[in-house]
């Protein structure tokens, strides 16, 4: 009787070469994929077979450490090999191990390791031969920096743990691997400083990890979204940084990070509001000037939220609380304006957004037209029609520039989801309503958490923290208060 | 849903209400007190304390086997309290730009926003005082400082303007308001000693009383009947006295922020406490009761008066109750003392 997929893989390897031979044809469909290879050969009187994927796997790799080694491995002719005997005399790969489970070997292959099966044994050989192409380690697109380092993660795990290992060169740094997903698994790894993280939160993320239960995981960005703790919240409650430096950071102040395959960035756990305003320059910078910077940030975040609101609720509700200058030039500058100021925002906003999205998308030899296109002729001519006022213009520009001085992208798309939501409370209420909406995200902060940790700490609730969380001060001044304090007092004890 | 709160989210939430509470009562729901209200807000903090105090003796760390009659008049005073708050909130609302609204209008966002808030705990309420209570001094310090050249120190004068009995009036009335805030004591997690809620009761009757003072500063003694009615007062102060209209944005926020904070805390108090007096019901359900009951009794709040003047009376009497060793009809003991 045939059996299927599912039975073939959870089998163990049998003692017949020929019969593993095709079990491991049969999973990788090698009469059809044309990538799988196999790859027979002799030693010592004994048949062996290579099973790697052609790409996955390095040929010289293959030839050098298997191949080669196996031709002038000493062996007496009629001596019994098997995995142990190959590994401790024969192969000269550094990692290499046993594994007798089909379904291990076969994700190994898949993953560009090479399986060496041996006939008479019921265990295989499987060597790290990896050699896919990938990128080289480069400038980050997304948190430039004016000083530090300017190296970011790329889409090798293998790669960004030896990064992440350069900037903390520490023996209790431990990098722990783990593979998500049901059907297409996902390696990650789990990386924290043994005796600075907690416990506990080390415990929590390697539970929600290994708790994944979605077939397919794609990279980090799925796995944010299935390990988070209040998956309805607008705001990402773990960190992504494309820098090796930033993650290195947080590590050593007792957060965890977790890497994964394909994935050029980190996600860091647990994080508070005011990590999101961190960013790599602040730590290169003196003290004064890394507290500037996240002021600055800190009033951008309360720009890109309620700045258009609050233009629509004074002008819509409370034309008295304007100076009467500016009440002039208000009115004025929308004398020809025909649509309401709600409508005009809304037009303003969405152009932006969309100007925005195109810019993201476009090619890059293109992309100052759009500048061109977006900014110039777009804005002049709405200004020319009368369809916008030029005022709004520029509270747009300046909410804009609010929401790019965040340095988190996903925090960012997320304040624009409440800018707007403040946006329809104030045309609706005026300034009653935009305290209302304040009011409501202020209780949805502080009921946020992240990985357990409450998520404006340590200012609600306040807790005893090393000085570089909301503003910086002198590095003498800064404690070695570590990652515990996300946790309170309660959970240390 | 269990609803709960922490010891110090539950103080932070009640230092912030406690002072909106003393202020809303002294300078608008009552202002006969004239220019010694500062002193009645003095008064109706210490008067609160007892009741604190009581609370705090009468239930043990983690543990709290408050009797449930103490429970239902504190849920009741609370209720009523939110209903206050509520009112005011739309009131002012409508006053400061939704005149032509209809009331419903008004009191729906504010119910949601409050049934949105209260439903995400305890401890979010708190939590969200207590970043409240950081912002409080940056705006009204924004607001002394725009104001600095229209304050006029001599209108505080006489200090105890209303005299004795109006002054006595006044704080029993606020201190009812007051003492009903402290209810979380009566099932609040961890460290509930009663010393640390009567410290913050008394920050936030000494802010309270600073607030009117300055209050008293920007807008002289009220001298015939029509300027101690509630929107003349809610005038007097939104506008700031006789400073430039465009100088009350900071002002209309502190309101607002102010009123918001203890509507939340009244609404998730009574809430709480109908949990802990019908068991086994949904703390969501519990929520929606109470913001239902807050909105309803807004329309008659204004009738409700009389009650208020008794309301701390009844809280003293109910707190003192709760360190009785009553026992339920099963004979188990549901209230101890210490």
């Amino acid at each position: 009787m045939e059996q299927s997929w599912e039975q073939l893989a959870r089998a163990e390897l049998s003692e017949s070469l020929s019969e593993n031979v095709v079990r491991f044809k049969a999973l990788l469909s090698a009469s059809v994929n044309s990538d799988a290879q196999f790859r027979p050969f002799h030693m010592a009187g004994t048949r062996l077979c290579a099973v790697y994927i052609e790409g996955m796997a390095d040929d010289r790799k293959i030839s050098e450490f298997v191949l080669r080694a196996c031709a002038e491995g000493n062996i007496e002719g009629g001596s019994r090999i098997d995995a142990a005997c190959l590994i401790e005399e024969v192969l000269e790969s550094a990692q290499c191990r046993a594994e007798s489970q089909v379904e291990k070997v076969l994700q190994d292959v898949v993953s560009g390791m090479t399986a060496v099966l041996i006939d008479g044994c019921g265990e295989a050989v499987v060597l790290e031969t990896r050699g896919y192409p990938s990128r080289q380690v480069g400038r980050t697109t997304n948190e430039s920096v004016v000083i530090g380092a300017q190296e970011g993660f790329v889409e090798s795990l293998r790669t960004n743990m030896t990064l992440l290992r350069r900037y903390v060169q520490s023996p209790r740094l431990i990098t722990e691997c783990l593979t998500v997903g049901t059907e297409l698994l996902c390696r990650v790894c789990l990386a924290y400083l043994e005796g600075t993280a907690e416990k506990k939160l080390i415990d929590e993320v390697r539970s929600r990890l290994k708790r994944i239960d979605a077939a397919s995981v794609q990279g980090l960005g799925a796995v944010q979204q299935l390990i988070e703790d209040n998956p309805w919240s607008l705001v990402p409650q773990l960190l992504q940084t494309e820098r090796p430096d930033r993650a290195a950071s947080c590590v050593i102040d007792g957060q965890v990070a977790i890497l994964a395959d394909n994935s050029p960035y980190a996600l860091v756990a647990p994080v508070t509001l005011f990590h999101q305003l961190h960013a790599s320059d602040d730590s290169f910078s003196r003290w004064q000037y890394g507290s500037f910077l996240r002021l600055v940030r800190l009033l951008g975040i309360l720009i890109s939220i309620f700045l258009p609101g609050m233009y629509l609720a004074l002008t819509d509700y409370h034309m008295h609380l304007l100076p009467m200058s500016l009440l002039g030039s208000i009115a004025e500058a929308r004398a020809n304006v025909p649509f309401p100021i709600l409508v005009e925002i809304l037009i303003m906003e969405f152009s932006f957004y969309l100007i925005n999205e195109a810019g993201t998308r476009i090619p890059q030899q293109i992309g100052s037209a759009l500048g061109i296109v977006g900014a110039l002729i777009l804005g002049q001519a709405a200004v020319s029609a009368s369809i916008i006022s030029p005022i709004l213009i520029i509270i747009v520009a300046i909410t804009g520039l609010g929401n790019y001085a965040i340095p988190d992208y996903g925090f960012g798309l997320g304040l624009v989801i409440c800018r707007l939501f403040v946006i329809a409370c104030g045309s609706l209420l005026g300034l009653y309503g935009v305290c209302l909406a304040a009011f409501c995200m202020l209780a949805s902060l502080c009921a946020l958490r992240s990985v357990g940790c409450p998520y404006l700490a340590p200012v609600a609730p306040k807790r005893p923290h090393n000085p570089d969380i909301l503003l910086r001060l002198p590095l003498r001044m800064q404690r070695a208060v570590r990652g515990s304090w996300l946790y309170g007092r309660r959970n240390q004890e | 849903m269990k609803l709960s709160v922490s010891a110090t989210p539950a103080r932070a939430a009640l230092c912030a209400s406690v002072a909106a509470r003393l202020f809303l009562s002294l300078m608008l729901d009552g202002p006969t007190t004239h220019n010694g209200a500062w002193f009645s807000a003095l008064l109706a903090g210490t008067a609160a304390m007892p009741v604190a105090f009581l609370l705090g003796r009468g239930r043990r760390p983690n543990s709290p086997r408050a009797s449930r009659l103490t429970m239902a008049v504190f849920m009741l005073a609370v209720a009523l309290d939110a209903a206050e708050a509520m009112r005011c909130v739309t009131r002012s609302a409508g006053f400061l730009a939704l005149d032509d609204t209809r009331p419903l209008f008004l009191l729906l966002p504010v119910a949601l926003a409050t049934l949105w808030c209260v439903g995400k705990n305890g401890d979010a309420t708190g939590y969200a005082a207590s970043v409240w209570i950081r912002i409080f001094p940056l705006l009204l310090a924004l607001v002394l400082l725009m104001q600095a050249r229209h304050l006029r120190p001599r209108w505080i004068f006489p200090l105890f303007g209303g005299g004795g009995g109006a002054i006595g009036l006044g704080a029993m009335r606020a201190a009812g308001g007051a003492a009903s805030l402290c209810g979380a004591l009566l099932f609040q997690e961890g460290d509930g000693r009663p010393s640390r809620t009567v410290g913050a009761l008394a920050i936030a009757a000494a802010v309270a009383a600073l607030l009117i003072v300055f209050q008293l500063m920007m807008l002289p003694t009220p001298l015939n009947a029509d300027s101690l009615s509630w929107i003349y007062r809610l005038d007097g102060l939104i506008t700031n006295g006789r400073a430039p209209l465009y100088l009350q944005l900071p002002m209309m926020l502190l309101w607002f922020a102010a009123l918001l904070h203890l509507l939340a805390w009244d609404c998730f108090l009574s809430a709480a406490l109908l949990q802990r007096c019908v068991p086994h019901i949904n703390g969501r359900l519990c929520v929606l009761i109470a913001v239902l009951a807050a909105a309803l009794l807004t329309g008659i709040s204004d009738h409700l008066e009389p009650l208020f003047r008794w309301r701390w009376a009844a809280l003293l009497a109910a707190a003192a109750l709760n360190l009785l060793p009553l026992r339920t009809r099963g004979g188990r003991v549901c209230a101890e003392s210490h």
